[in-house]
């Protein structure tokens, strides 16, 4: 073993396999950096040019690019508020307010140097655990995933902010909303409103931009503040340097959320899209002071980076080893290794083991360089975090937008971005906590095909006396205690909670996730959600067992607990009025306060934005919507405007476009413009 | 001086038009251009693989500096794919879809179906073939062949009730009368391998390139399963190909069943099926396009696809990805896969309809 393992490290450092290294590092840092990109899509994009190449160099090109975009993703889920892969959700819910706050550096600090460790330790553990992976694999069946994705929900209450009763009403319309589409027993379409986009499910990408960026973006627009809210020069505690102190400070938690995402990762099934947010329920669970979660605490960086890092070697093991990905991404990695004419067996662990090992000092070379260098230039991007929200907005609305479309390269995707952008601003707005919604999107997913494979290989309930089945629900009656025990807490100390929450969202201007009250938009919400719980009820009431049992099991008890919060919203709302003298005055007060106002206008924009797409398609709408805001809405002269704009086209053209080779929109012009062009102007520059 | 200049300056514009003319003149259509190719299935897969490698040859025999594109449709077992190719693009020849062919979606009337087959041309299909194993422990154990005979029930695994792993593994259980639980919803053959290994299921059907991939030396070596038969293209002359030869002493279902009947076929709506589904359920690596594009176009893309088929190099790519020469069937050879599909028998279209009907389960009130 510790031959294959020199062999495997000498291997990445020959030529040209370390040059290779090197490239898929920098791409990497691009891919995960831009929203909506990631690392599948560049396993795609670099998969054929390894058709030709030796195996070590491949996989250094791959894997080298692979592993690091849950790196450098953080850049966007900090700065932004958006997650620059799937990966990296759970760290908007701290990593924003620390920028917010001015320490953009800290929380890049703690992140690079987290997400180094746990690329780091996640590759040791998992060289140390390969005689257990095979009972491990064998003994994670169906029925093991489902009740997996069951003790992540238990998780909601730890990502529900202020108001778990929302927490929980929120990831059942999230797993309401993962039932989109064709049933897993049956090929019956669900809530597809006779469109071809639904029939598969709902693309992640689009709903999570929409959800988290469009609303974040919205902010900075509307106020054109500077992502940080606290002057240049004032932040305090800021610094780089800081945040790797930060690290150390929780090297307990750093490694225990490393050894999650090594572990998880080797499920497949489960994947990178959901350990970053068992990490942070983790790091929120084990906290004693949790009061400063959602406020820009550190350890809501630190959890997820160490996590998501660290699952990229774990799910490599079962890949190479079964046969068996873990996840999309490996998925794609298993064919790399085919096409080297490697074959997932055994050998990779004896006879090839050399190769395996020099896969997993790869990541963790990757790692390690990719945060060197970020920290290099963390200094320089969280500058960013000062400059004019109208600069930052159109560019970032341009990757959004693209990222939505890389979902499923349909109009829907945009369709979709665009709602989600309005119910992610509503959810904001009226104390609705956005995080359980994507928690339970992606696990509604994995539990209903898990649950109706596990009903019919075990012909009914007999799945539920498996060990491990019955350990892991052990583990989510103590979440559940746990959790029960954290709202008790909450409720003794509600009045100093309350003191001290109003005065730090007074500070930042900012409430935390879940946490804005304002029931003139939240009743009217409550309303929407109830109506559509029950309508979804009264739809699948029509289906066969199989087909509704999960649609109803998320619609039946949505709709009561929502009922609930009406009563509850309805109280507060009453007293509103009763505060403002009346019902006029209290809706003038509440629009004023969301600033529900721009925020329509902002929404005219983009819906006009969409709408003329149909016409003229995205190359030239995207520009076309930079140059109009910074004209019309930031009050920037032609000469910035046009200049913007014309960045953006190119950057279209040249990576969307040329590189990504994207397939666009036909619109209206594109079935005659290319007619008329001259033949020396080809048609890619504008359609 | 000035004319010596004017005459370089004549000169040099009448070669550069001659240049350009003559290069017009030969200029293929597809030169310089970008081919989309559909893949109607997920990006990790076999055939996306394949349609990777085919496009990377390919390009060459289309044009000069021709570019092949990937993108992946995938849905509805590969029907949504032609929905996209027939709705969502233009009929010019610049976009063409490689997978499977959906002649079972159309005559079983999918509803996701949307496209008509009489739309599409044929540009070329190579074919292809599946092998199903089975858990050797499984009661009372299956350590040959004919053991599957002594099963009282089996549970299969497959992704649904239309796709080609679930038909290869359901198919010829209900052939042979052993009673049969099917599992739906293993997306792929990854979760199928994770779910034979950890005994969730007994028996799954994969294809040749999957088999030698995930299983041939890992839980075939090792005992721990057991081919039980592979399945074949049927060709036009009614004969089964002989690709199975690449899995040793594995018989084709055909053989088995004979072997274990006093040497008689079986008969019946569900072997008519067998039948049925052999000529048009085999050929996953298939090359299509809109007829709209015009005949030019097609006979184009047969061309660059006969040359890239007869390619050594390719040929040696694909031997190295599916351990099997490629066996392609490219134009006209062809069409009777685009036009004889429809004349099916009434015994096999029953046996279909069977082997896809819907388990009658509680629930499903109907509204008023």
């Amino acid at each position: 073993m510790t031959e294959a393992l020199i062999e495997g490290f000498l291997l990445v450092f020959s030529w040209p396999a370390i040059g290779f290294l090197v490239l898929g590092c920098f791409l990497g840092i691009w891919l995960g950096a831009v929203p909506g990109l990631g690392g599948i899509i560049g396993l795609v994009l670099l998969l054929p040019f390894t058709f030709g190449m030796d195996t070590v160099p491949a996989f250094a090109l791959l894997l080298g690019m692979f592993a690091v975009t849950s790196t450098s993703d953080t850049i966007a889920s900090v700065m932004l508020g958006i997650p620059g892969t799937a990966a990296s959700q759970a760290t908007i819910l701290d990593g924003y307010p620390l920028a917010q706050q001015g320490k953009a550096a800290r929380a890049f600090g703690a992140a690079f140097t987290v997400s180094a460790l746990g690329g780091v330790f996640g590759a040791i553990i998992l060289a140390f655990s390969l005689p257990l992976i095979l009972p491990v694999i064998k003994s994670f069946a169906s029925p093991e995933l489902f009740i997996l994705g069951l003790l992540g929900l238990a998780m909601v209450g730890s990502l529900s902010g202020a108001s778990i009763l929302k927490g929980l009403s929120v990831a059942l319309l999230g797993i309401l909303l993962s039932t989109i589409g064709y049933g897993v027993a049956e090929s019956i379409p669900r809530y597809h409103f006779e469109t071809d986009y639904l029939l598969d499910k709902l693309p992640l990408i689009p709903v999570v931009l929409g959800l988290f960026a469009i609303p974040e973006l919205m902010e900075l627009a509307i106020r054109n503040v500077s992502i940080s809210r606290i002057p240049k020069g004032e932040a305090t505690d800021g610094g780089m340097l800081e945040g790797v102190k930060d690290v150390f400070r929780n090297w307990w938690l750093a490694m225990r959320c490393a050894a999650i995402g090594t572990y998880i990762g080797m499920l497949p099934g489960l994947g990178a899209a959901i350990v970053d947010w068992v990490a942070y329920g983790h790091a929120v669970q084990s906290a004693k002071d949790k009061s400063k979660f959602g406020h820009g605490d550190i350890r809501g960086v630190i959890a997820p980076e160490a996590a998501n890092n660290a699952t990229k070697g774990g799910s490599l093991i079962p890949t190479v080893a079964f046969g068996i990905p873990g996840s999309l991404g490996t998925a794609i990695l298993l064919g790399a290794l085919l096409i080297q004419g490697l074959k997932p067996g055994p050998e990779m662990l004896t006879t090839e083991l050399h190769i395996t090992f020099s896969m997993v000092w790869t990541i963790v070379l990757a790692n390690i360089l990719v945060a060197g260098l970020l920290m290099l230039w963390s200094k320089q991007v969280a500058k960013i975090a000062f400059l004019p929200g109208h600069l930052i907005v159109p560019g970032v609305i341009l990757f959004v937008f693209l990222g939505a479309w890389l979902g499923s390269g349909s109009f829907g995707d945009w369709i979709t971005c665009l709602l989600m952008g309005i119910v992610g601003f509503v959810m904001k707005r009226g104390g609705w906590p956005r995080p359980p919604l994507i928690l339970a999107l992606i696990l509604g997913n994995i539990m209903e095909n898990s649950y109706q494979i596990s009903m019919l290989a075990y012909d009914g309930f007999g799945w539920l006396t498996r060990p491990v089945v019955l350990i892991v629900i052990f583990l989510i009656i103590v979440t559940i205690i746990l959790s029960a025990r954290g709202i008790t807490k909450n409720k003794k100390s509600k009045k100093e909670s309350i003191k001290s929450q109003i005065n730090r969202d007074k500070d930042l201007d900012e409430p935390s996730e879940g946490g804005a009250i304002n029931p003139i938009i939240s009743f009217p919400f409550a309303i929407l959600l109830f109506l559509l719980f029950c309508w979804a009820a009264y739809e699948a009431d029509s289906w066969p067992d199989s087909v509704r049992e999960f649609p109803i099991m998320s619609a039946v008890p949505g709709a009561v607990m929502v009922f609930f919060i009406l009563f509850f919203d309805g109280k507060k709302l009453l007293s509103e009025i009763t505060f403002h003298g009346n019902f006029s005055s209290a809706l003038k007060y509440s629009s004023e306060k969301a600033m529900l106002k721009s925020a329509t206008q902002f929404f005219g924009y983009l819906l006009a934005m969409v709408l003329i797409m149909l016409l003229l398609g995205q190359k030239i709408v995207l520009p076309l919507f930079i140059f109009v805001y910074l004209m019309r809405w930031g009050k920037y002269n032609w000469r910035i405007s046009i200049g913007y704009a014309l960045g953006g086209w190119v950057l279209m053209v040249c990576f969307y476009d040329r590189i990504l080779d994207l397939l666009w929109y036909p619109s209206w012009i594109s079935t005659w413009l290319p007619e008329i062009l001259p033949a020396w102007v080809p048609s890619w520059l504008l359609v | 001086m000035k004319i010596y200049k004017n005459f370089v300056s004549a000169a040099l514009v009448t070669a550069a038009f001659s240049l350009s003319s003559a290069s017009i003149a030969n200029a293929g259509f597809y030169d310089g251009k970008d081919v989309t190719v559909i893949v109607n299935a997920g990006a990790g897969g076999g055939l996306t693989r394949n349609g990777r490698t085919l496009s990377t040859y390919m390009k060459k025999y289309l044009g000069i500096d021709t570019n092949m594109i990937i993108k992946n449709v995938a849905g509805g077992g590969g029907v949504k794919g032609f929905n996209f190719l027939t709705e969502k693009t233009k009929a010019n020849g610049l976009t063409i879809l490689f997978g499977s062919g959906q002649q079972m979606a159309q005559l079983l009337k999918l509803r996701s179906v949307r496209f008509d087959f009489g739309d599409i041309a044929f540009i070329g299909a190579a074919e292809s073939n599946y092998i199903t194993i089975a858990r050797s422990d499984y009661k009372p154990g299956i350590k040959k062949a004919s053991d599957i005979l002594n099963v009282k029930k089996m549970i299969a695994g497959g992704r649904g009730t239309t796709d080609g792993l679930g038909i290869w593994a359901r198919l010829p259980l209900m052939i042979l009368g052993v009673d049969t639980r099917y599992v739906t919803g293993y997306r792929g053959q990854p979760k199928l391998n994770a779910a034979i290994r950890s005994k969730e299921i007994g028996l799954l059907a994969t294809g040749g390139i999957g088999y030698f991939a995930f299983y041939a030396d890992t839980i075939i070596k090792s005992g721990e399963a057991t081919p039980l038969y592979f399945h074949a293209a049927l060709r036009k002359d009614g004969k089964y190909s002989n690709a199975g030869g690449v899995f040793g002493n594995v018989k084709h279902f055909s053989d088995f069943y004979k072997e274990t009947h006093n040497g008689k076929l079986p008969t019946g709506p569900l072997w008519e099926a067998y039948e049925w589904l052999s000529m048009y359920n085999t050929r996953p690596f298939g090359m299509y396009a809109m007829k709209a594009v015009g005949d030019a176009r097609i006979s184009e893309l047969r061309n660059a696809l006969k040359k890239t088929a007869a390619d050594g190099a390719y040929r040696a790519a694909y031997k190295k990805q599916n351990k099997s020469d490629p066996q392609f069937l490219i134009g006209a050879d062809g069409e009777f896969l685009m036009s004889e599909w429809k004349k099916i028998s009434p015994g096999a279209l029953a046996g279909l309809k069977k082997l896809t009907a819907k388990k009658k389960k509680k629930g499903g009130k109907k509204k008023k």
